[in-house]
């Protein structure tokens, strides 16, 4: 049995279970915030269960995709308890939960919650010492640390220190969730201020997202600059001409480099955000172990979800 | 030898390109280039468009790409170089190439894998009806379809329908996974103050609803257009694109195109059942593996004698083969030029790679006797 945590209507799963069933294999989808469900452990027993189903902690290949490991909020929050006691229920759920993660990792696994969120600043320190260009960054709450910073960069961004935002898509991704700091931005900014991270801007000539799977790349350039057009004449669709997204091969070095951090973190599976320049550079933005990836699966041909659902039958057999 | 481009003939002065001279450029790689024997096809399957050009700007492509752009003009005539001039600009404004001053990430710019998958043993499914008396015999079927993940479910009903007939249709597939369900019945006057704003979001399986014998052809969008009903004044439930070619029905998409590569562009994981119960690859094909009321469907899915026009592909087809559009058309193996011979090219196409036209195919004299054998002169 392949258990599945992840949210409702989630597209990339629904795909992946349609491909394990077209190998019919059993798989159990667990949405970590519903109730239902039962959690038994004793010294022999130490399962999991949706409904009737059964899944053993020991031997069962369990997959965290998406949510939070939520299963008694619910529960919690709509009883009659007081604070203290509500406070009580949380701090017991949490260590079971700890102690459940710990199961899952120990066991067979495609990634527990412990993988779903890592530290970005932890990433940049590792990047670093994997020998990875990273753009320039401080984490300050002094203006005139702020100021120094602006004045050796043109440009900079503010970005938030923890990831938070996963659901956002393809080429909306940092634009949406980085903000140019202005000269205006920093003349309201207080002498004292709570810790924030800002980052220089770098220009990119492309914008790489690369899927790792088991051992494999599946790298997808987005050209965020379209052509400028060199014809006043031609037809004008500009506007509904999404920016092209193209198969790409990132060099062996990079490989290397980038299965360090990989390993670093212990994934199986996780999707990198990279800027690529002319001049030859390849800039480590983030990396997210649960990050989406049809959207580059889907132009580039390269059926991600299948090979997913292929990973996810060998490591039923692997520990 | 280099031959201008038709669309367009403005003349522009050579090396037009200086701003991306000292560059490397290569075609992305989900922009494929198809030769016809005349011509030859560019498939953006990214943006979902396509570019007739002419076989010289195919050579030049398969030659020049991965090249300095400089070195390229190198190699012409200055009276060339405008021909050149030309093909890098369409390139360029259809954004179908990349320029780089680094030649390791031009080189990184790889071809998209050509291969075809799909998770479900059929994809298409088509199930004609003499009237709705019958509709509880195939329900079964239609649920098996739906258990091995069937995407497309056609129903054309030889017949009138009324309102709470197709109600009762679209409520019984309501918890089926298929991504779109087509209706197909015969209009009546009944049926035209029927809600179908309501209807498609009570049923969100069904994505058209057609209907034939109307007064008059129209076509109404529900939903952002994801849902449609046309009416059609043809007289017959056979969807009217069946077997046709024309560029109308050509699609540059990745899935079509890849499939094309290996598969055949109509037949492949298709089932149907025809107003007899016989469960055959199309409709309109005689053989037939047999009886729904005898026969399992994984049976016949599994079996593969039923499977063997899956793999008829548009490479191995006479004309087609030879025809710049082979990866963006879409095949018929029903009706076709020889019926003795399963790889003679679909018999309503009107088109000749040989000389680029376009012809009516039904006064085609070479066709008049395949038109025969099919019995189709009335409905020519
Ligand atoms: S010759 Fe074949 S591939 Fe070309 S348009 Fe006709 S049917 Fe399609």
């Amino acid at each position: 049995m392949i258990n599945i945590f992840t949210e409702e209507n989630e597209q990339t799963v629904y795909l992946i279970c349609k491909w394990l069933e077209s190998k019919s294999e059993d798989y159990n989808l667990i949405f970590p915030d519903s109730i239902d469900f039962n959690v038994f452990v004793s010294k022999k027993k130490k399962a999991f269960a949706k409904g009737l189903t059964w899944s053993d902690f020991g031997s069962d290949l369990f997959w965290y995709r998406r949510g939070a490991l939520n299963l008694i909020a619910g529960l919690v929050e709509n009883s009659d308890l007081d604070q203290l006691e509500k406070s009580h229920a949380i701090i017991e759920y949490d260590t079971l939960e700890y102690y459940l993660n710990w199961l899952i990792k120990s066991g067979r696994n495609f990634g527990t919650f412990g993988n779903a969120e890592l530290n970005r600043l932890q990433t940049f320190d590792i990047a670093m010492d994997n020998k990875l260009q990273t753009p320039n960054y401080i984490v300050t709450n002094s203006k005139s640390d702020v100021w120094d910073f602006m004045r050796i960069h043109q440009k900079i961004i503010v970005k938030s220190i923890a990831n938070g935002m996963f659901e956002l898509h393809g080429s909306h991704l940092y634009t949406t969730l980085t903000k140019l700091f202005s000269q205006n931005d920093f003349k309201k900014l207080p002498d004292k201020f709570f810790p924030s991270l800002f980052v220089e801007y770098i220009n990119k000539d492309f914008e790489i997202r690369i899927f790792y799977l088991a051992g494999s790349f599946y790298s997808c350039a987005i050209m965020s600059q379209a052509n400028k057009r060199t014809k006043l004449d031609f037809r004008n669709y500009d506007l509904e001409n999404p920016n092209r997204y193209a198969p790409y091969k990132i060099p062996r070095f990079l490989e290397t480099k980038l299965k360090k951090i990989i390993n670093y973190f212990q994934l199986k599976t996780c999707s990198i955000d990279m800027i690529v320049r002319d001049t030859g550079e390849y800039i480590f933005l983030e990396i997210n172990p649960v990050g989406q990836f049809t959207f580059i699966g889907h132009p580039c041909n390269y059926y991600l979800e299948k090979e997913l659902a292929d990973q996810l039958i060998i490591s039923k057999f692997i520990r | 030898m280099l031959f201008l481009l038709d669309l367009t003939n403005q003349f522009h002065g050579g090396l037009i390109m200086i701003s991306e001279a000292k560059k490397y450029f290569t075609l992305y790689g989900n922009v494929q280039i198809v030769d016809g024997f005349e011509r030859c096809l560019i498939v953006d399957t990214y943006r979902e468009k396509f570019f007739l050009i002419p076989k010289s700007l195919s050579r030049f492509l398969k030659r020049h790409k991965n090249r300095l752009v400089q070195d390229v003009y190198k190699m012409y005539s200055q009276i060339e170089s405008q021909i050149v001039d030309e093909y890098f600009i369409f390139l360029k404004d259809n954004d179908l190439i990349h320029f780089s001053i680094n030649r390791d990430h031009i080189k990184n710019f790889i071809s998209m894998p050509l291969t075809f998958a799909h998770y479900g043993a059929i994809i298409n499914s088509i199930i004609e009806l003499n009237s709705f008396e019958n509709f509880e015999t195939i329900c079964s079927f239609i649920f098996d379809l739906n258990a091995i993940n069937c995407s497309h479910l056609q129903i054309i009903f030889q017949s009138k329908l009324t309102k709470s007939e197709l109600d009762f249709i679209a409520n019984k597939f309501d918890n089926t996974e298929f991504r779109s369900i087509e209706i197909y019945f015969e209009y009546t006057k009944s049926n035209a103050d029927f809600e179908w704003q309501e209807f498609f979001i009570k049923f969100k399986r069904i994505s058209l609803i057609i209907m034939f014998c109307s007064p008059d052809d129209k076509i109404l969008y529900f939903l952002d257009g994801h849902c449609i009903v046309n009416y059609l004044v043809q007289p017959s439930g056979k969807p009217i694109s069946c077997g046709r070619v024309s560029t109308a029905y050509f699609q540059a998409n990745t899935s079509l195109f890849t499939e094309s590569q290996h598969h055949n562009t109509c037949l492949n994981r298709k089932i149907s059942i025809d107003i007899n119960g016989d469960i055959k690859n199309c409709p309109s094909m005689a053989k037939s593996y047999g009886n729904i009321r005898d026969t399992k469907l994984i049976d016949v899915v599994n079996n593969p004698e039923f499977q063997k026009v899956w793999h008829i592909k548009k490479d191995e087809i006479a004309k087609c083969r030879d025809c710049e559009f082979r990866h963006i058309c879409t095949d018929c193996r029903a009706y076709i030029e020889n019926p003795e011979d399963q790889y003679s090219a679909p018999l309503k196409c009107g088109y000749n790679p040989y000389t680029c036209e376009w012809e009516e195919w039904s006064t085609n004299p070479l066709k008049q006797q395949a038109i025969d054998y099919y019995g189709m002169r009335e409905i020519v």
